[in-house]
């Protein structure tokens, strides 16, 4: 009899937890998105690059397809291989200044105020991420999709593509943000974090399939490639919405997480160590 | 019982030293040099529930350093603290709910959005039940009169309406204490002012504690009771502000723009060859008083003129008015002494107590 009143007291006290919980992190992203809306040209002319992008990479890839003379190229067609590269770079374009944003708050001591409430720095921070990172993700969509439609025309997507997209691109934003927080964490070792920021894009970039589907690369470096975490950030969620296969589906599923997995329990050792040597400025 | 209560807390930062060019640069890089700083040497005191306290001092005595250790986001060296019963740094997400903070030179205010919704996220943040939220909310718009600026971006705030709604976003969750650190840093002085008065009316509705940090006299005289000063990280004076402002706070500076040439004011005293305020006081028979008691000239050029008044001496109502009776004042600004010089001023008065000690003994 006690023992069940002590059990459903726990789960009570357990649902309301995560109930507030996720009013509160909720309440955060909401603010985040209403932030960013309120300087909505800037994000839709920065999004206008993915034009300038998506355009010469279409036009050489149109080239290699006709210099080989061939339609299809390692399994893609250029309507595919276009509608892949707006998936890749529509991500990859929308990358908040996170890494600078923390390193500024450890070294300007705006921290102190996000430490002093309760609500935990790392989810509070995610959420803002998440806020912004949503708002550059839809533009990014809208206008590199209009882009393709003209170029190329409508895509040949399935549903099962369509439906599965979110949740795997969501993934993709969190192992970003893992990378991205951790790096930036490092302000509280290092004098300067935007250099590790910057490797880790670039090899984003290179490795995670902006450029061209993994399917084109050589082997060995394709299957390094795939192996690689970047690869769930860019190449997974793209190729999930263009060529759907429950067979790559499944795995790309299970490595985002052990990738989500792995990175956040490397994040929070990280911030214990870190959170103990808050040298905040001015004091 | 004591709401807060420190007890030999003290901070040590190291930091790493960088030697000058780029030998320097190289060798740092290979053996760096660590250099130790004592921001917070063990300090001690006790805080009741409902006490304005004043915690003073220059840039870099240690004010900051130790409310972030009382708020819990810094870790001590050594030492003990309690606030409400709670260790800062072990149970801070738990104390977090029941104390505010408010840094004068830091925003907590979403910078392009009005804040209305930054209120609205603190409610959820602090898990406030939305109706009692929505009354406290009201209560503070009107005591803090911010309803105009509640839809307005932050952005687009002055200085002094911003820290009014950074106050009141402070407030939203009925905090026991409220620590301030330099809240009226850069604000003129009607937003001073109105911040010290909105601080007061807070302390006698509510009761709530004060925790101020400012090197602002006059923030300590209108706001504080109680007054702790630390230099160097350590408390150099524990008293009433009463007290501090009899001993310490005592000389005021006036600056003065005349329509008259303030030489014409003015005399030499022939024993010391300095010069001195000549007017004659409301309450003197003399027609003119060359060696006015407690007021030194600082500076007279043109038509300023730069008055230190020791009000213990020389109340300042009577030198304005005798100087009125001569030349009319254009303006006129009233200062109290740096931070630096009542510091210098303690450390005199505690040296002349010790020498007195010692002669005694």
């Amino acid at each position: 009899m006690d023992t069940s009143i002590t059990r459903r007291g726990a789960i009570y006290h357990a649902r309301r937890t995560l109930s507030l919980s996720l009013q509160k992190y909720g309440a955060v992203v909401r603010v985040s998105i209403a932030n960013n809306l309120a300087y909505v040209m800037e994000v839709f002319f920065r999004a206008l690059l993915l034009v300038v992008l998506v355009f010469i990479l279409s036009q050489l890839w149109r080239t290699t397809f006709s210099a080989r003379g061939t339609k299809i190229l390692s399994g893609f067609s250029i309507s595919a291989m276009v509608w892949y590269l707006v998936a890749a770079e529509t991500i990859a374009m929308s990358l908040p200044a996170l890494t600078r944003r923390i390193d500024q708050e450890v070294r300007s001591g705006q921290l102190a105020y996000l430490l002093g409430r309760p609500s935990s720095y790392v989810f509070y921070n995610f959420a803002q991420y998440l806020g912004e990172r949503l708002v550059r993700l839809t533009i990014n969509l809208v206008v590199g999709s209009i882009l393709a439609l003209i170029v190329v025309g409508l895509p040949h997507f399935t549903w099962m593509g369509i439906l599965a997209w979110p949740l795997v691109t969501l993934l993709a934003l969190c192992i970003d943000f893992v990378a991205y927080f951790g790096i930036g964490l490092l302000a509280f070792w290092t004098e300067e974090t935007s250099s590790f920021a910057l490797i880790f894009s670039r090899l984003t970039l290179v490795l995670g399939g902006v450029l061209a589907p993994l399917e084109i690369f050589p082997q060995p470096l394709r299957s390094i490639a795939q192996a690689l975490p970047f690869s769930t950030i860019l190449y997974g969620p793209s190729r999930t919405l263009v060529h759907f296969e429950p067979d790559r589906f499944v795995p790309l599923l299970w490595q985002q997480l052990i990738t989500l997995a792995v990175g956040s329990l490397i994040l929070l050792a990280v911030y214990r160590v870190a959170i103990r040597r808050v040298n905040i400025n001015g004091g | 019982m004591p709401i807060i209560e420190v007890e030999r807390l003290a901070k040590t930062f190291r930091s790493r030293e960088r030697s000058a060019g780029l030998r320097g640069s190289l060798r740092s890089f290979v053996a760096p040099r660590y250099r130790e700083r004592e921001a917070v040497k063990p300090i001690s005191f006790s805080l009741e529930p409902g006490e304005l306290l004043a915690f003073i001092g220059p840039n870099g005595a240690g004010k900051s350093t130790t409310i972030k250790m009382l708020t819990g986001i810094l870790y001590p060296t050594s030492g003990k603290a309690r606030v409400l019963g709670l260790v800062p740094w072990q149970q801070r997400r738990r104390l977090s709910f029941r104390i505010a903070s408010v840094y004068g030179q830091k925003s907590q205010l979403w910078y392009h959005l009005p804040p209305q919704d930054t209120f609205d996220l603190l409610a959820r943040i602090y898990e406030l039940d939305m109706r009692e939220y929505r009354k406290r909310r009201d209560f503070l718009v009107e005591v803090f009169d911010i309803g105009e600026h509640m839809r307005t971006p932050a952005r687009k705030l002055s200085l002094g309406e911003r820290m009014r709604c950074e106050l009141a976003a402070a407030l939203l969750h009925k905090p026991s204490i409220i620590f301030l650190d330099e809240p009226t840093i850069g604000l003129d002085v009607i937003a001073k002012q109105r911040i010290r008065d909105l601080l007061g009316h807070l302390h006698a509705e509510e009761g709530v504690t004060v925790f101020l940090t400012s090197h602002d006299a006059g923030d300590i005289e209108q706001v504080c009771r109680r007054a702790i000063v630390i230099n160097h990280g350590d408390i150099i004076l524990d008293a009433p502000v009463a007290k501090l402002k009899r001993d310490y706070l005592k000389v005021k500076t006036v600056d003065l723009l005349l329509e008259e040439p303030a030489q014409a004011l003015l005399k030499i005293d022939s024993q010391t060859g300095r010069r001195r305020l000549s007017v004659q006081l409301p309450t003197s028979i003399h027609e003119e008083l060359l060696d006015t008691e407690g007021v030194q000239v600082l500076k007279a050029k043109d038509r300023g003129l730069k008055l230190a008044i020791d009000t213990s001496r020389t109340p300042l109502e009577p030198v304005i008015a005798a100087i009125m009776q001569h030349s009319h004042i254009l303006d006129m600004t009233i200062s109290d002494p740096p931070m630096e010089e009542i510091i210098a001023t303690i450390y005199r008065q505690a040296g002349r107590e010790e020498v007195q000690l010692e002669q005694q003994n």
